[in-house]
């Protein structure tokens, strides 16, 4: 099965979407204080 | 040793084992971008190339390097008291914490991940050769997820030191 990380370009566009949902994350858990 | 240096001293490691570990994930990525799956006369053939090849880049050193890597960072986390928040993600350590996590993903992913199907494509631990041609898929995706990995990992590095702004 091909997936979006059999390429270089693949790869890179996947991290950096998924730099954009831990930021989101991140901000979200410094906002709500969880585990504060 | 005052604090300070230490600190310093194992930021210093931290970036250098870094770039030597991520280094060789980001080098692979640029010569081989896309993915060529192995056919079993390159792990039968005598002395096929691309076998000779795969076996000649072999060595322990990124391997090594990923574990002074993590070691240097929670070190450095332990050395300033941050390390339990860091972990439970607490107030602002939440932003390196969740960088320590995914390194940690990322470590665990090369030594239990990739190496031991390594091992088998390599023909280090007797395998069959479709079980071989398997692993070699195994290796390929795994050494590819954390070069995806890295790229929030970097960002999460930077932006605990210099990016409050992006938090508040």
């Amino acid at each position: 099965m091909r997936t979006l990380l059999d390429t270089a370009r693949g790869t890179i566009l996947a991290g950096l979407a998924l730099t954009l949902v831990v930021w989101m994350i991140a901000r979200w858990l410094v906002r709500m204080g969880v585990g504060g | 040793m005052e604090a300070q240096t230490l600190d310093l001293l194992l930021r210093w490691l931290h970036f250098f084992a870094g770039i030597v570990w991520i280094g060789h994930n980001y080098s692979t990525l640029i010569q081989r971008p896309n993915y060529t799956p192995l056919a079993a006369s390159d792990l039968t053939g005598q002395g096929s190339p691309r076998f000779m090849s795969l076996l000649a880049r072999e060595h322990g050193i990124f391997r090594w390097a990923s574990v002074v890597t993590w070691g240097s960072g929670i070190l450095m986390l332990w050395q300033r008291g941050w390390l339990a928040d860091s972990l439970t993600l607490t107030g602002y350590q939440a932003v390196i914490g969740l960088g320590t996590w995914i390194g940690t993903l990322m470590m665990l992913n090369v030594w239990f991940v990739l190496w031991p199907h390594q091992k088998k494509v390599l023909g280090f631990v007797p395998a069959p050769v479709e079980e071989r041609l398997r692993c070699s898929r195994v290796t390929f995706v795994s050494a590819r997820v954390n070069t995806m990995l890295s790229v929030p990992l970097l960002f999460l590095m930077a932006s605990a030191q210099h990016g409050g702004f992006l938090y508040g």
